[in-house]
Order: structure tokens, then C-alpha cells, then sequence
């Protein structure tokens, strides 16, 4: 990685515009080369007829270390955004610095099909500036990430999309940008190797590497990223917490629900679950080991019988930590309501944890409710007194802690 | 070269920072050759992968065009008239120089919008397409030559040192042909209009190049070939190829510049023009 001071990207009004009518793109095209073939300013032309900002008017900066998700609805101008981050397309207004090479990862539709594994690897390393020296050594880290084995060989048109995914993502990383451009990759390949990718992107970003992540995943984004950016329709309408970009994001998402319509907004839940808390009896955060209340209120639209279950996970929200099922049925009526239940023995060690929690229906087994799956999870807090064997279990990095009887 | 650390993305036309523009054109140019041979290579076994005779076509065009040219001569349609070598020897060379420009001309086209998925999403030289596409182009020239020198061996029409100034006809007409080629692939990405009537064009420029019958040297005709800037490459190759007189060096010589000159202008236009292709792919 390059070492320089200040933000490794710069982004300032930056405008971009397109047509909706393919006859008018082209168009616009074309007047837009010749103008640019002419030697035209960087001044925003004035908008022409038929053609809608795609981004409009967004600036922010990013620096060394800090990994920032762009979430937002279709259509808001994320890819746009990446697109112009990776130089791809330029903008109609504004302007983009990067301070450091950029690398970008978009599931393996980067890669040449006819070209091998390796080919595509040595060509993309070749223009990100790798001197020829470096590339034996490169391929073999590339390889061993991607654990394809012999596959680096064969042309990438053979490669199943997990295949494509995984070598997409060893390049990308292994390449080691300044910054780092995904898009959406991470939905693809199983589960072991998503969490190496979430691990290798944070070693990443505390290795001092930016991160722009696109992903619709509410988890992914609040596992990797602190900072989260809301695109709404071209223009930049929050940047600050991930969590709250992500529940801004959901919101809107619900709000924009019309029933019966396809594919605008998500539909709000039967029994939308308001809050969801592990508290001490007093109400305060709880101690490790000690008592505890789950507490989770809701509101329902209807009556149902549902089941309900909770379940506690580690922050990064990679591992099901503990959880618990109501065995019997519950009824819930319309409108708000509460429901609780007593834990005599938080089973966790010290440290930040995520609550999620399900309401499901008893004869369809559909989810009535969720938090924590498909929108932000609740976090919670266990205390401990600072003692030892405290110490110890967080440099173990232990979860939970055993209820035993020692017989000798 | 030092690695590109650093970009700056703006509305601004990239000519009104030529230092910069020209750096990041030659940049990307290092990884052309190579990128470019892998990529040719690979279109070669993929091309005829799936054909039963598999390279027996590079060399069936050509044959077919002189195969015709030659029976339409030997029924006395022809008025060869001019021609100071074997029938087939002079539509066999013509045909093999004729369709080196062609192929050529159609290359960056063809070549970019089979790369159109990766292209819309890598950050890669669409140069190194081109590349691959006039490679292949020239790799077809060289093939047919094998093919075409054991014939005019046996018709007694085989050049002597000439031979040696052949590649040179070679690079000069597919100099030609990228450079014009390249300079259309721009409308071209754009509007299939240009592919079209680039089809229709081609097949006229056939009868406007003397490849089957000669150069009249008087009249519309011979003054319409005269401006036909493919005539002095193909004249020339084939008299280089021949060992006959008839050659035109001074023209080819300038339709040569010419096309390395359009290839130059061609390449920084496509280069501005490049965001703006791949914001509509």
C-alpha cells in the first residue's frame, strides 16, 4: 500500500446523468465524445431532455483504515458510484480523487472467460502495476486463498460462480489496493469462505486499507463496515453510523411498500417487533453469569399463533452464540404487546454481543416477525468485574462459560 | 514505469490535461502486448474449437475468391488485360492482401463488442482487444501465405528478394485497416448503423480494389481507383509477393503514414470517447 497523509479518496459533487431512452443515450453519447473531443470544461452542462441524475451532487471522504458501505435502494446510484470510483465510466459534473491504487471486486464478471485463471490474474495484475517480479509470488498467494487448486489453469468460462467468486476475491485482496471497491461479492460462495472474506476485509482495513463496500446484506455491512452512506434516488441523504444508514435504508424501504406492488419496498412484518432488550432484573445491563430478562415488544396486525424465539450472537454477527425457543405456542393479539422471560444464568462472557429474535407462525411456519435476519440487529452488552480469570477468557476469546459441578 | 498511484476523475475533457491523458494512454499500453498475445491465442483455439476443419478455413475464403475469379477467367468473362503474371497467381495474392485489410478493418470492431461483458465491468485496455483482433488478422495473412507460396511456386510466379519487403505490405495494409477500423469502432459502439453499412462497404471496396482484374490506368474507373486508398498497399504486396514490376512504393508508402497516423488518432479518440461507450454497453 501507498503511504500518504490525508483522505486516500476524495469525492466532491460529483453529478452523473443518464437517458432512460436508449435512442437518447446513444445520442447523448455521441455529443458527449464530441464535446469531450473538443476539450469541454468540467462544468455541469445544464440537464437535457429525457435524462435523470443518476447521482446527484454526492460528496464525502474517505481515509486510510475506514470501510464505508453505500446502501440505498435499486436504481439509488450505487453502482453508478463504483463505476466512476474504478474509472470505468466519468462523471458530468464534479470530481473524484484517489490518493493510492484502487482495486475493485465484482464476482468474476471482471474476468476475460477465454482467458485462464492465471491469465486473467497476471493480466489484472499487470495493470495494477505489479512489477514481474512479484507475480510468482502473487499467484501463489492467489491460489492458496482461493483454494482452486489446478482450476487456475483452466479458462474461467468452466468455473462454477462460486469458483469465479472466490478467485475474484483472492485477486482483489491479494493485490493489496489502497482501495478496495466490492460490489455485492460476498452473496456468492458458501458460508466458510464469506467469513474468510469478511476476515480477510477487516484484517484489510486494519492493515490501513479504505473499503467502499455496495451490499445489500444489512449483516455484511454492519460486520464490516462503522460507516454507512444512504443513497436515495442520485443524492447522498445520510452518511454517518452503518447501523443507522442500514435501519434508514429498511425504513424507507418499508415506507416505500405499496401492497401488491413488486419489487418497490419491503412489506412491513405482521408483527412488526418494536424493541428486544437482555437486561438485569434492574434494568441495567447485565452481568455475566448473572440473572437476566429477555424483554421484546411488538405490535401485530392481526391475531396469530405463533412461536417465538430469540437468539444471541457474536457482534460481528458470524456465530450463533445461544438461543432459546418457546416450546408451547403463544397467542398474539392485534396491537401492541410484550413478551417476556426470565434467564437465571446469562451464559456469556464479558463483551459486545447482537440480539435477534423471530416470531413465527405455528401452522405455516412463516417468520411474522424478525430482527436481527433481514433488518439491523439489536446489540447487547454483558458486564464483568475485572478479575483474572475474566482477563483470561477474553484473551481466549471465550463466549460462553460452562455450568459444571466438579466431582473431584 | 512507476506504478499509477493516483487518479483524478472529472467532468473535464482529459485533452485539456494532455500530460496526464498521454501518461495513462501509455501506461495502459505495457499490458496490451501481453494481455493482447494471451488473448489472441486463446480466441485461436476457441474459434475453432467447435469446427471439423478447423483451420482449413482461414484458407477457404481466399481460395474460394480465386477458385471463382479464376473459372469466371478461363471462360473468357475476364478481360485480363494488363495482367503480367498467372490469372490465379495475381487473384490470389490480391485476394490474400485484400482480405488482410478487411479483416483488419472489421477487427476492433468485432473484437470489442465480444469483450463487451468484461468491459462493462474491468477496468481493462480495450487496446489489448484490439491488439488480439489485428494479431489474429495478421496470423491469417501468414497462414494463407504458407498456402499461397507453394502455388505460385508451381506457376512460376514466386518473387525473389522482394519477398523479404512482403511483412513490411503486410503491416502497412493492416495499419490501414486498424486505423480506420478503430476510428468507426467509436460510432460504432454506439450504432449499429455503422457495422451495417461498414458490411455493405466492404463488399463494394472488393470491385473498387484490383484484385481480380487489373488497374485500369486511364478513365473513372482507374481515377476511382486511384483514390481508393487500399489499391497502393495491394498493387505493391502483390508485386513484392510476385517479383513483378507494377509496385507503387511512394503511394504505399503514404497510405502507410496515413494509417499509422489515423491508428494514432484513433487510439487517443476511442480513449476519450472510452467512458462514455462503456457508460452505455
Amino acid at each position: 500500500m501507498t503511504d500518504t497523509e490525508g483522505p486516500v479518496l476524495e469525492v466532491e459533487h460529483l453529478t452523473k446523468r443518464f437517458a432512460r431512452d436508449l435512442r437518447k443515450a446513444l445520442f447523448f453519447a455521441a455529443q458527449d465524445i464530441r464535446a469531450d473531443l473538443r476539450g469541454r470544461d468540467g462544468k455541469l452542462p445544464p440537464l437535457r431532455e429525457g435524462e435523470f441524475s443518476s447521482l446527484d451532487d454526492v460528496s464525502f471522504t474517505l481515509d486510510r483504515g475506514e470501510a464505508v458501505a453505500i446502501v440505498g435502494a435499486n436504481g439509488a446510484g450505487k453502482s453508478t458510484l463504483l463505476k466512476i470510483l474504478h474509472g470505468l465510466i466519468k462523471p458530468d459534473g464534479g470530481e473524484v480523487r484517489m490518493h493510492g491504487r484502487c482495486g475493485a471486486l465484482e464476482l468474476g464478471s471482471a474476468f476475460d472467460q477465454l482467458l485462464t485463471g492465471r491469465e486473467n490474474l497476471l493480466t489484472q495484475a499487470t495493470i495494477f502495476g505489479l512489477p514481474r517480479s512479484e507475480l510468482g509470488e502473487l499467484t501463489e498467494r492467489v491460489i492458496d486463498f482461493a483454494g482452486i487448486g489446478d482450476a487456475i489453469d483452466a479458462p474461467v468460462r468452466h468455473y462454477s460462480s462460486g469458483m469465479a467468486a472466490r478467485l475474484a476475491f483472492a485477486v482483489a485482496a491479494q493485490l493489496k489496493p489502497d482501495i478496495l471497491l466490492v460490489d455485492e461479492v460476498l452473496a456468492v460462495g458458501d458460508l466458510s469462505f464469506q467469513r474468510k472474506c469478511i476476515a480477510h476485509l477487516l484484517e484489510f482495513i486494519d492493515a490501513g486499507g479504505a473499503l467502499v463496500l455496495v451490499s445489500h446484506s444489512v449483516h455484511q455491512v454492519q460486520a464490516i463496515c462503522r460507516r454507512g452512506i444512504l443513497l436515495e434516488k442520485g443524492k447522498l441523504t445520510f452518511d454517518g453510523d452503518a447501523v443507522e444508514a442500514a435501519a434508514r435504508h429498511l425504513d424507507n424501504q418499508r415506507k416505500a411498500y405499496v401492497p401488491g406492488k413488486i419489487g418497490v419496498g419491503v412489506a412491513p412484518d405482521p408483527v412488526a417487533i418494536d424493541e428486544l432488550l437482555v437486561v438485569a432484573p434492574d434494568g441495567g445491563e447485565p452481568n455475566a453469569e448473572g440473572p437476566a430478562e429477555f424483554i421484546m415488544r411488538y405490535t401485530a396486525n392481526d391475531d396469530y399463533e405463533a412461536i417465538i424465539g430469540v437468539s444471541i450472537w457474536t457482534a460481528d454477527q458470524m456465530v450463533c452464540v445461544a438461543g432459546a425457543v418457546r416450546p408451547d405456542p403463544i397467542s398474539i393479539p392485534p396491537g401492541p404487546g410484550e413478551i417476556r422471560a426470565r434467564i437465571e444464568r446469562l451464559p456469556l462472557t464479558a463483551g459486545g454481543y447482537t440480539l435477534g429474535a423471530m416470531v413465527v407462525d405455528k401452522v405455516t411456519l412463516q417468520p411474522l416477525g424478525t430482527v436481527g435476519f433481514r433488518n439491523a440487529p439489536r446489540t447487547l452488552t454483558v458486564n464483568e468485574e475485572v478479575s483474572l480469570m475474566g482477563n483470561g477468557r477474553a484473551i481466549m476469546q471465550q463466549l460462553t462459560t460452562l455450568d459444571v459441578t466438579w466431582l473431584g | 514505469m512507476a506504478h499509477e498511484t493516483g487518479h483524478i476523475y472529472t467532468a473535464a475533457s482529459p485533452l485539456r490535461a494532455p500530460r496526464r491523458f498521454l501518461a495513462s494512454a501509455l501506461y495502459d499500453l505495457r499490458v496490451v502486448p501481453v494481455a493482447g498475445t494471451r488473448l489472441f491465442v486463446r480466441n485461436l483455439q476457441s474459434k475453432y474449437r467447435q469446427s471439423a476443419l478447423q483451420w482449413a478455413w482461414i484458407v477457404v475464403p481466399p481460395l474460394i475468391t480465386t477458385l471463382t475469379w479464376v473459372f469466371l477467367n478461363h471462360a473468357g468473362v475476364i478481360k485480363n488485360k494488363g495482367i503480367n503474371m498467372p490469372y490465379a497467381a495475381y487473384v490470389g495474392s490480391g485476394a490474400c492482401g485484400f482480405q488482410l485489410f478487411i479483416e483488419s478493418l472489421t477487427a476492433p470492431m468485432n473484437e470489442l463488442h465480444q469483450a463487451t461483458e468484461v468491459l462493462k465491468h474491468a477496468r481493462l485496455p480495450h487496446e489489448s482487444w484490439v491488439f488480439a483482433g489485428v494479431l489474429l488478422a495478421l496470423f491469417t495473412f501468414v497462414v494463407r501465405m504458407v498456402v499461397l507460396l507453394p502455388v505460385l511456386v508451381l506457376l512460376g510466379s514466386l518473387g525473389g528478394t522482394t519477398l523479404l519487403l512482403v511483412p513490411l505490405g503486410a503491416i502497412g495494409i493492416a495499419l490501414l485497416g486498424t486505423g480506420l477500423g478503430l476510428l468507426l469502432a467509436i460510432p460504432g459502439r454506439l450504432f449499429t448503423d455503422v457495422p451495417q453499412a461498414l458490411q455493405v462497404v466492404t463488399g463494394l471496396l472488393f470491385f473498387l480494389t484490383p484484385v481480380f482484374y487489373a488497374r485500369p490506368k486511364h478513365g473513372f474507373v482507374g481515377h476511382v481507383l486511384g483514390f481508393n486508398p487500399i489499391t497502393p498497399s495491394v498493387i505493391t504486396t502483390r508485386a513484392w509477393l510476385t517479383g513483378t514490376s507494377g509496385g507503387l512504393p511512394v503511394p504505399f508508402a503514404i497510405t502507410s503514414g496515413v494509417g499509422l497516423t489515423l491508428l494514432l488518432i484513433a487510439w487517443l479518440s476511442y480513449r476519450v470517447a472510452q467512458p462514455h461507450l462503456v457508460a452505455r454497453l
